[in-house]
């Protein structure tokens, strides 16, 4: 736990991914943290590049505290089933509209002769697979 | 046993929607989670709890 505590939170359940206020004390929270990005952005004395660096650390910091409260959040056997359940579906949508884009990529460049798929697509997909396959070889080793 | 749903789910550490779920028959638990509810509700077999519905 660095600053924010999961009983601060709940699960986001339809509206993507992350945390969703819960208590009073998650709203003052969300409150501090942003106006110390307002106040980070305002601050006279300052450069572009001390600023941005700033900032930078700032959200790196808000991000693992946000992972770690996600980390933390309580969840019963039915939940953790559910949530899931739930990202794997996302995974398989999101996977589908990559392969269509990968599709798409190669028959656009395919009737101007060349060949290009942009990387980003490819690597999506690359690391899908390989977090699959360690997963499972995972499970199937320890489970 | 007297136990109301909420006191039953933090008893088992599970949230009350679940138990809700359980007592519906729409949600099948895991075994531990079947022992710690028979244990709960001061049972010796989990049959006298959960049957299965075929």
């Amino acid at each position: 736990m660095i600053i924010a505590k999961p009983e601060w939170f709940s699960r986001r359940k339809y509206g993507g991914w992350g945390v969703n206020i819960k208590t009073w004390q998650g709203a003052v929270y969300l409150i501090c943290v942003l106006s110390i990005l307002v106040l980070i952005q305002t601050l006279p004395f300052w450069n572009t590049t001390q600023r941005l660096i700033i900032t930078g650390g700032w959200l790196t910091f808000l991000f693992l505290d946000l992972v770690d409260v996600m980390w933390k959040l309580k969840k019963d056997e039915r939940e953790r089933m559910h949530e899931a359940i739930a990202e794997r579906n996302a995974a398989w949508g999101m996977m589908l509209v990559l392969v269509i884009g990968v599709l798409i990529e190669l028959l656009y460049y395919g009737l101007h002769h060349k060949l290009y798929v942009d990387p980003f697509l490819i690597g999506a997909l690359i690391i899908g697979v390989i977090i699959k396959a360690v997963r499972n070889y995972w499970l199937g080793k320890h489970d | 046993m007297g136990l109301t749903q909420q006191e039953l789910a933090n008893i088992v550490d599970v949230t009350r929607q679940t138990i809700i779920a359980l007592e519906r028959g729409k949600y099948n638990p895991s075994l531990i989670l079947a022992y710690k509810i028979t244990l709960a509700l001061k049972k010796k077999y989990i049959e006298e709890v959960f049957e299965i519905e075929n």
